[in-house]
């Protein structure tokens, strides 16, 4: 099986998180809307990260193209045990400074707020090693998640690819 | 299962596996090809970045649970854990019926003859082990073309002034040249330099039943859509297995090669894709399992008799690990370059490749690199471009279309601290200690990608690049072009096989990958795998007639 068919397989089903005890997966009555691993507050935030990563302007930014569901994808599928202690921690983290800094959840600061914050994680002022390699990752999944093939539950309608003239 | 004995068991289906398994097969020898991985077939093919050898994970193997290796630079670290796709350091090269050459870019080249004669050429470099290969270019030009006619290979004889003499043209005309090729060939021209289309094994026009290349640009790292790539999975092992005398295992890991009361191989055990132990026993093992991987199962052979190890008593199996620096280099344009034709290269020089500039032992050839995919387009940046946010952005809808990536794979020289050994203190799940890799390159090394990323920028500038920028190496960590750690050589206290990939210790046992390569030249090595490859199933079939080999009667 490629890792295509998988994906749709995995899209597939739906009640299979109840029989994975153990694994950090959330309950699925607190899951976002369409996701196997967010929380509402965790898509909220990888949202608005996703969003100043690519953000929108004639073309749709990270959040409106799905970034979120290529993560969550990841996130509750074959490899997900790599990542998900990984996004958990990190967004805690990134959500400690928020509130430490502004007193606020890093998804209702403004958008200059928003990229300070990530710019400090980046370089590794805001939180160290760990913070700089939590960015690295979702920078890298968000990319992925933006130009990828839509097949994987990002670049919806091929947005990306329609502004690039890229012909998929 | 009790497995019948048969003549010779091959590890590994890949580059140098696929064509022993066809050669010896073909000569009427019975003959099981064990591969860890599975067949992937045309139909595997996604039009995906997101589904290729270089995603997370790989997508033909191997599979991340449970592979792990542990890496380090230098022997003063503790290695750390490394994955598949996780870890760049990991390496890339598939674990599938095919091995390497699955999702290969398919370049297909000669190596020059100061490639062969390295010390020779250059002299002892201070911090490396570089050595002359047993072999020259002469010894191997029949093998190369037998290569190039049996798995079909493109290219145009005569076009690269700096190509050593060949008996025969190729036997398919080269790749079409694409608008980017043709700025780089009107670039390279105008400074002098020897443009000519690089030669591929991809096929150009119907060859041995196979479609030609359809100019995708899902290339490198993907299984072909048509076929037309030259991998052995569809070239040599469906000529193997229609002998009838080859069977082929897929799933199937080798843990170690057995022997019997006097230290001789008899066999291999492995476990299958339900985790079964099994023995096959066999007059001949011929290990092809990757640099990495050859080298781990000959060291994870080891018993009273060969301590160190199978075919060790130099102690040099697993040393001298190696695999090319990258010097690739990046320009934008205030013009549109389309790069939709695939698979991309089709313009090189050599120029730069033995060129005997003082302190450049060796280089590497330039070419116009593979068609570029947008997730890869959004990791290419130039050093003072932002990653990430608008300006980002900007940049990506502003160049996708005037953008040119050269690529080059430039000699990297070996030296005896890069190793694979086996880990202390980590398993895998079938309890085996697994590889450690310890690898940097060396100053030289960088010096060499540098020189050559001079000439890449020089080229860029020339067809009118408006900025121009290079990429870089990382401290170390070896890639699909590994080799080193099994090298061939004249004296079996300093080389673990022989010319013809024979193990010096050991006469029943050979190497025929990318191991056995005494330094790596300035080119992909998979041709020259191979043509060593053809040149030691030769040599096996000379042998064999009347063997001492045979039903364990040996000299």
């Amino acid at each position: 099986m490629n890792r295509r068919h998988f994906l749709k397989s995995a899209a597939g089903g739906t009640v299979v998180l109840a029989s994975l005890p153990g694994l950090g997966i959330p309950l699925e009555s607190s899951l976002a809307p369409g996701c196997k691993f967010f929380t509402p507050s965790q898509a909220a935030l990888v949202g608005a990260i996703a969003e100043q990563i690519v953000p929108a302007d004639e073309h749709p930014g990270g959040k409106d193209a799905g970034v979120v569901f290529y993560i969550d994808r990841i996130l509750s599928g074959r490899l997900g045990g790599f990542y998900r202690d990984r996004y958990e921690r990190g967004l805690r983290l990134l959500e400690d400074i928020s509130h430490k800094q502004f007193s606020r959840s890093f998804s209702s600061l403004d958008a200059d707020r928003q990229t300070t914050l990530l710019k400090a994680l980046e370089s590794g002022e805001a939180a160290g090693s760990e913070g700089r390699q939590f960015f690295a990752l979702i920078l890298q999944h968000t990319m992925e998640g933006y130009y990828g093939d839509p097949e994987h539950g990002g670049n919806r309608e091929g947005a990306s690819w329609k502004m690039i003239g890229f012909e998929g | 299962m009790l497995n019948n004995k048969v003549n010779v068991v091959i590890v590994g289906s890949g580059a140098g596996g696929g064509i022993v398994a066809k050669e010896l097969a073909s000569a009427g020898l019975s003959v099981v090809v064990f591969e860890r991985g599975k067949m992937h077939t045309a139909s595997d093919f996604n039009h995906s970045e997101l589904d290729s050898q270089y995603s997370v994970p790989p997508a033909y193997g191997p599979t991340v649970y449970p592979n792990p290796r542990t890496f380090r630079y230098t022997d003063r670290e503790t290695a750390r854990l490394v994955y598949p796709g996780v870890n760049d350091q990991y390496g890339k090269t598939a674990a599938a019926v095919g091995g390497g050459t699955l999702a290969y870019g398919g370049a297909s080249w000669r190596f020059k003859r100061e490639d062969f004669r390295m010390r020779s050429t250059y002299g002892t470099i201070p911090g490396t082990s570089v050595e002359d290969w047993p072999i020259s270019y002469d010894d191997l030009e029949p093998y190369y073309e037998k290569a190039e006619y049996e798995l079909g290979v493109s290219g145009l004889a005569g076009a690269d002034p700096f190509a050593e003499p060949r008996k025969k043209p190729y036997p398919l005309p080269p790749l079409p040249i694409n608008p980017q090729g043709e700025i780089v060939r009107d670039a390279g021209r105008r400074l002098g330099w020897h443009p000519f289309p690089p030669p591929f094994a991809i096929l150009t026009e119907f060859y041995k039943g196979r479609n030609f290349c359809v100019q995708c640009a899902w290339c490198l790292a993907h299984v072909c859509e048509v076929d037309a790539k030259s991998g052995t999975q569809v070239t040599m092992m469906p000529l193997a297995l229609k002998t009838g005398k080859c069977e082929l295992r897929t799933n199937s890991f080798v843990t170690r090669i057995i022997t019997d009361g006097k230290g001789q191989p008899t066999g291999v055990q492995y476990y299958d894709i339900h985790k079964q132990g099994h023995e096959q026993y066999a007059d001949l093992i011929v290990v092809a399992c990757s640099a990495t991987e050859s080298a781990r199962l000959l060291l994870n052979s080891a018993n009273k008799f060969h301590p160190r190890g199978l075919g060790n008593s130099s102690g040099q199996v697993g040393r001298n690990l190696n695999d090319h620096t990258g010097a690739d280099t990046y320009g934008v344009f205030d013009r549109e370059i389309p790069h939709d034709k695939g698979p991309g290269p089709s313009m090189a020089f050599n120029d730069w490749n033995h060129s005997h500039v003082p302190g450049i032992p060796g280089g590497g050839y330039i070419y116009n690199y593979y068609c570029t995919l947008p997730i890869e387009f959004a990791q290419v940046r130039p050093p003072d471009a932002p990653g990430w946010g608008k300006a980002h952005k900007d940049f990506q809808r502003q160049y996708f279309h005037r953008y040119l990536h050269l690529g080059s794979n430039c000699q990297a020289l070996p030296q005896e601290v890069n190793c694979v050994d086996l880990d202390p203190h980590v398993r895998d799940a079938w309890g085996m200690p697994v590889a450690r890799i310890t690898h940097s390159w060396g100053k030289i090394d960088f010096q060499i990608a540098d020189f050559v990323m001079d000439k890449g920028e020089q080229l860029l500038k020339e067809a009118g690049a408006i900025k121009t920028w290079r990429g870089g190496n990382g401290r170390g960590g070896v890639n699909d072009h590994q080799n080193g750690t099994c090298r061939m050589g004249s004296d079996p206290k300093t080389s673990v096989v022989s010319r013809y990939c024979q193990s010096h210790d050991i006469d029943n046992l050979f190497v025929t990958d990318g191991s056995v390569l005494v330094t790596d030249g300035g080119f992909n090595p998979c041709l020259t795998i191979q043509a060593v490859a053809f040149s030691a199933a030769d040599f096996i079939k000379r042998e064999w007639q009347g063997s001492a080999w045979r039903n364990g009667k040996r000299g």
